[in-house]
C-alpha cells in the first residue's frame, strides 16, 4: 500500500477514452489530456458555460497542475488537471430509481445547455455523473467538446442502456435494475429490453423509435445490409432534431414512474408498533453523541432505512453520510429526503449479505464497496439480526466485517425475544444458539475496545459502541 | 419502407466524432428522425406556398412561420 501511494495509479474506469486518463497519487485525483483532446479541452474551458457548470458544481473542479506533478505519466499529455475528490464514488447500480433518473434528466440538461454554447459531450456514460447527497455532478471534464455542425449524438446508444432503458425496465416492466445492471455493467441492452416489454408499452410512440426501431435498424444493419454498402459514416443530424430528439426524452423520463407502486416492506417501518417514539429518540441522541464525541467526518449508516440516524449524524456535525439500504421503497423516501432537505446524505441501494464486489475489466475497472471503505465511523442500528437470523450469516463473522468497515462504530443488539426477531422466526427452526447478547458482547470486545453501552427498549435492544483494535484486518483502500 | 427512406436519407459528409461505437441502430434511427423533420419542414412550406397560390393569407398569429419563410433561399 505505501509503496502504490508514491507513485501514481491509474483509475479502473477511465482507461477507453483516448482523450486523457485518470491517476490517483498521494491520495489526489489527477487527469491528463492528450494531444488530440487539447484544443477540444482548450475551446471547452473558456466558455460561459464550462465556468458556470464549475462554480454551480454541476462540473467537477479542473486545475490546471504543473505536469510535473504527475512525474512518468504525464510524458504524452499536453495538461495535467487536478480534481477534488468525492465523498463517495457509487454506481449507477447501486442507485434507486429516483437517483439514476436525476442523473438521467442531469445529463440530458447539461447536454441541452452545453449545446446552447456550441459544446457536445462524446459519450453518455451513467458512471460520469455522480451523486454529492442527492445533486449529480458531472465529472468527466474530457467528454465535453466542441460541437461539430451536423454531427449525429454519439451517445444516444449508451445513453438508452445505461439510463434509458434501465428506467424502462422498473417503470414499464415493474423490475429494478440494480441486479442486471451489476451484472453487465453496461446498462439494460436494448434488444433485451425489448424482448420483455408488453406489447401494449410497444405502442408508445417513443418506446417504438428508441427501443424497437433502434433495435430493428441494429438488426438490419447486422443481418441484411452489407456495412460497406451504407455510408453511414456521412450521416447528419441537424441541430434541431439533435435537440428535439433529447427534449423529448427528458420530458419522456420526467414522467416515468416505478410499476411496483405498492407500499414496499420497510417503508413504513418506522411507524410500526415494534418502534416506540421513545426508542427512537434514545438511539438518535446515542448516535449524536457518538459523531459528536468522536468528531467524525464520513459516516456510513448500514440499514439506513428512510435516514433517520442519518440525519443524527448530520446534525451532530459529520460532514457526510452514505446509507445502504436493500429496499427500494424506503431508498426512494431517503433519497427524496436528502433531494428535499439538499441533505449531505447519499442512500444506496446494497443487499448486505452480497455487497457490491470488484469489477469490470481486471476486476478493477469499478471497486467493490470494501475497497471504498473510506468512512470514520458506522451506524449498524436494528441490522444484525437480518444478516445473522434472516441471511445465516454467523454473528462472529458479522462482526467481524462490520468492525473492517470502519475505525469505530455504533452496533445495535437486537434479541431475540424482539418482536421483529420473532417475525424472523416465525416459519424456521431457531438454529442460532450462538446469538446472544453475551455471545455479541464477548465476540466484539474480542476485536474492539467496546464504548458506551445503553439498553434503547423495553425488549432489551442495546447499542454498543466499538473502536477497532490495531491489530484487527481493514477493508482495504483502493484510492 | 423506413429502410428506403435511410438509404435516400444519407447526404453529404459528415464524418462521425465518437470514439464510443455510437452502434449502426442508432445512427440510423438519428439520420430517420433528422429526415423526417426535414421532410415536415419542407411539406409544411410547400403547404403554405400552395395555400397561398389559391388566395389564402397568412395570419398574424403565425410569426414563428413567416420568421421560417424569411429564411428560406430565393423568397
Amino acid at each position: 500500500m505505501n509503496s502504490q501511494e508514491n507513485s501514481s495509479q491509474p483509475l479502473g474506469g477511465s482507461f477507453r477514452d483516448p482523450s486523457g486518463h485518470v491517476f490517483t497519487k498521494n491520495g489526489r485525483i489527477l487527469r491528463t489530456v492528450n494531444p488530440s483532446a487539447a484544443p477540444d479541452f482548450e475551446f471547452v474551458r473558456q466558455t460561459r458555460f464550462y465556468q458556470e457548470a464549475v462554480r454551480e458544481s454541476r462540473l467537477i473542479e479542473a486545475r490546471l497542475v504543473d505536469n510535473e506533478e504527475l512525474g512518468e505519466e504525464a510524458r504524452q499529455a499536453v495538461y495535467v488537471l487536478e480534481h477534488p475528490a468525492l465523498p463517495f464514488v457509487s454506481y449507477p447500480y447501486e442507485w434507486a430509481f429516483s437517483a439514476l433518473k436525476t442523473a438521467a434528466l442531469f445529463h440530458l440538461d447539461f447536454h441541452l445547455e452545453a449545446l446552447e454554447h456550441g459544446i457536445t459531450l462524446s459519450d453518455a456514460s451513467a458512471y460520469n455523473v455522480q451523486f454529492i447527497g442527492a445533486r449529480p455532478i458531472f465529472i468527466d471534464t474530457l467528454s465535453l467538446r466542441r460541437y461539430r455542425s451536423g454531427e449525429l449524438w454519439a451517445g444516444h446508444s449508451q445513453f438508452c442502456e445505461q439510463f434509458l432503458n434501465p428506467l424502462l425496465l422498473r417503470s414499464l416492466v415493474g423490475v429494478s435494475h440494480n441486479a442486471w445492471y451489476r451484472g453487465t455493467q453496461e446498462g439494460i441492452p436494448t434488444r433485451e429490453l425489448r424482448r420483455m416489454l408488453p406489447w401494449r408499452a410497444k405502442l408508445s410512440r417513443r418506446v417504438l423509435t428508441h427501443v424497437i426501431l433502434q433495435d430493428t435498424f441494429q438488426r438490419l444493419a447486422q443481418n441484411k445490409i452489407d456495412a460497406g454498402a451504407v455510408p453511414i459514416q456521412n450521416a447528419q443530424l441537424p441541430l434541431p432534431t439533435f435537440r428535439k430528439l433529447l427534449t423529448d426524452l427528458r420530458k419522456w423520463i420526467a414522467k416515468l414512474q416505478p410499476a411496483d407502486r405498492e407500499r414496499s416492506l420497510w417503508q413504513d417501518y418506522a411507524h410500526r408498533h415494534s418502534y416506540k417514539s421513545e426508542e427512537v429518540k434514545a438511539k438518535a441522541a446515542f448516535v449524536h453523541q457518538f459523531v459528536a464525541d468522536n468528531k467524525l467526518r464520513i459516516v456510513w449508516d448500514i440499514g439506513c432505512n428512510t435516514g433517520d440516524y442519518s440525519v443524527a449524524a448530520l446534525q451532530a456535525g459529520a460532514e457526510y453520510v452514505v446509507g445502504f439500504d436493500s429496499d427500494q421503497g424506503v431508498l426512494e423516501l431517503a433519497f427524496a429526503r436528502a433531494r428535499e432537505l439538499r441533505l449531505n446524505f447519499h442512500p444506496l441501494f446494497l443487499d448486505l449479505a452480497n455487497p457490491t464486489p470488484s469489477q469490470g475489466w481486471a476486476q478493477r475497472e469499478r471497486h467493490g464497496l470494501q475497497e471504498r471503505a473510506t468512512a470514520d465511523g458506522l451506524l449498524a442500528l436494528a441490522l444484525l439480526h437480518h444478516l445473522c437470523i434472516a441471511r445465516n450469516v454467523p454473528l462472529a463473522a458479522c462482526l467481524r466485517w462490520l468492525v473492517g468497515l470502519a475505525p469505530c462504530g455504533v452496533i445495535e443488539f437486537v434479541p431475540k425475544d424482539d418482536p421483529m426477531v420473532q417475525v424472523l422466526l416465525r416459519f424456521r427452526k431457531d438454529i442460532f444458539p450462538d446469538y446472544t447478547r453475551d455471545r455479541f458482547l464477548a465476540t466484539l470486545s474480542s476485536i474492539a475496545h467496546i464504548g458506551r453501552k445503553a439498553a434503547v427498549s423495553a425488549t432489551g435492544r442495546l447499542l454498543v459502541e466499538f473502536f477497532r483494535s490495531p491489530n484487527h484486518p481493514r477493508m482495504v483502500r483502493v484510492s | 419502407m423506413a429502410w428506403a427512406v435511410v438509404l435516400i436519407l444519407l447526404a453529404s459528409s459528415q464524418p462521425l466524432y465518437a470514439y464510443v461505437d455510437p452502434s449502426t441502430g442508432s445512427i440510423l434511427l438519428q439520420i430517420l428522425l433528422g429526415g423526417l423533420a426535414g421532410i415536415l419542414l419542407l411539406g409544411k412550406v410547400y403547404w403554405r406556398r400552395l395555400k397561398h397560390r389559391f388566395g389564402f393569407r397568412e395570419r398574424a398569429s403565425a410569426s414563428l412561420d413567416s420568421q421560417e419563410e424569411r429564411e428560406l433561399p430565393g423568397k
